[in-house]
């Protein structure tokens, strides 16, 4: 018996999962889906090219009349673990909206936040953190990879961020706020820190030897050194730029 | 750009596509849905729910747009003193025609929420439990309001026979 077709509801679900959904072998079988997927995405189209560009100011005039009223109600999805207050956060590429380094059809965005000024923040490309600032992150990837985030500092240290056990990195896909999070050595100065996602099974040392090689030793060249070169094809990295101040009184 | 914005730029770039696509579905004008559009991100962007993942957030994203959209059909349709238009999926069955002229010509007159369940079943042509999911109430609420409706529905086409 032939199942049925899904519905638009179930088609957006397919769209927004990246066809990771459990209705993705009808649909690649059934021609008048393909077809009903092909409209979609003609009017997701339609919305990037017109309707976006003529609504953006708009909404992000009408966004800021508001005064954040979302990060109150965001608190409590912060674990309890030592977080008494929290945060938010963001992350950010360092390159707005065009924010990622990757291979044709392929993107990934790192979102950081922190609470060390006592009020919930999103961290952007060079922002000042307190030394010892705790971190939470939230990652988003067009396609199924396999996930690490690591940091470099000053001294040329590698240090593994997520996930914090195991081989390999951790599998995601779509948008996902990660488990954990990071806290800072208390160490003033330039801290990079990298979200690499490959198709492969790739491992930490690799990844340390690879960043080893891409940034020696020094403030200049983490400020500098945006990419970390020699890692399998395929492997999408975006980057972010902390400036480590003093520490926070815990 | 701020970092906020950039994050609220972002979002609406990933999500817009399927706030449009609902509001272009209900409302059929491409102006109205793209009024709509920025009007329902707003009311998103208002919730803690916008923090998830894309793919969780689909059911507030439906909800949030189906609602909206039913307001301004319904009140457009006041202004105009018509009924609403709506276009039935292809997937339902023909055997409920009688309760797609119901639901055409009587939906105005029911709440937001029973709106939006009668037009899950009978324009989207959702199974209860799939609405009940993309609605975030339970299969039970879908399935009470989807009898009040009809019942009530048929009381009111009774009334109105000559």
């Amino acid at each position: 018996m032939t199942a049925p077709c899904p519905t638009d509801f179930a088609l957006e679900a397919y769209l927004l999962a990246r066809g990771h959904t459990p209705t993705s072998g009808h649909i690649q079988h059934c021609e008048r889906c393909q077809a009903r997927l092909a409209r979609m995405e003609e009017e997701g189209n339609e919305f990037r090219q017109s309707v976006y560009p003529a609504t953006i100011d708009a909404v992000l005039a009408s966004r800021a009349r508001r005064s954040w009223p979302w990060l109150k109600p965001a608190l409590w999805l912060v674990p309890a673990v030592g977080l008494a207050a929290s945060v938010l956060l963001v992350v950010r590429d360092p390159h707005p909206l065009a924010d990622y380094i990757g291979v044709k059809g392929g993107s990934v965005e790192l979102s950081t936040f922190t609470n060390d000024t006592g009020a919930a923040r999103a961290l952007s490309d060079g922002s000042t953190v307190s030394s010892n600032a705790k971190l939470r992150f939230k990652f988003r990837t067009d396609h199924a990879c396999s996930l690490w985030i690591i940091s470099v500092d000053a001294s040329g240290e590698v240090s593994r961020v997520f996930p914090e056990a195991g081989s390999a990195g951790a599998t995601v896909s779509g948008a996902q706020e990660l488990a954990g999070g990071a806290l800072l050595d208390g160490k003033s100065g330039p801290e990079r820190l990298f979200a690499i996602c490959g198709t492969g099974r790739l491992r930490f040392e690799e990844i340390a030897k690879a960043a080893h090689a891409a940034i020696p030793p020094g403030e200049s060249s983490v400020r500098r050194q945006r990419t970390i070169g020699g890692l399998p094809p395929g492997t999408l990295q975006t980057t972010l730029l902390l400036e480590k101040g003093t520490p926070d009184r815990q | 750009m701020t970092p906020d914005q950039q994050q609220v730029a972002q979002l609406y770039r990933r999500v817009g596509p399927t706030i449009y696509r609902r509001c272009l579905r209900i409302l059929k004008s491409r102006a109205a849905a793209q009024d709509a559009t920025q009007e329902v991100f707003l009311k998103i962007l208002k919730s803690p729910h916008h923090f998830r993942a894309d793919e969780a957030l689909l059911p507030t994203l439906y909800q949030t747009a189906t609602h909206h959209c039913l307001n301004v059909m319904r009140d457009a349709a006041r202004r105009q003193k018509k009924h609403l238009d709506l276009a039935f999926a292809p997937d339902v069955s023909t055997d409920s025609f009688p309760e797609r002229q119901l639901t055409q010509q009587i939906l105005s007159r029911f709440d937001v929420e029973t709106q939006a369940i009668a037009v899950g079943v009978f324009v989207d042509g959702m199974e209860q439990a799939e609405l009940a999911g993309a609605l975030g109430v339970s299969s039970k609420t879908v399935s009470r309001k989807l009898t009040r409706f009809l019942t009530n529905a048929r009381k009111f086409i009774h009334r109105s026979e000559p």
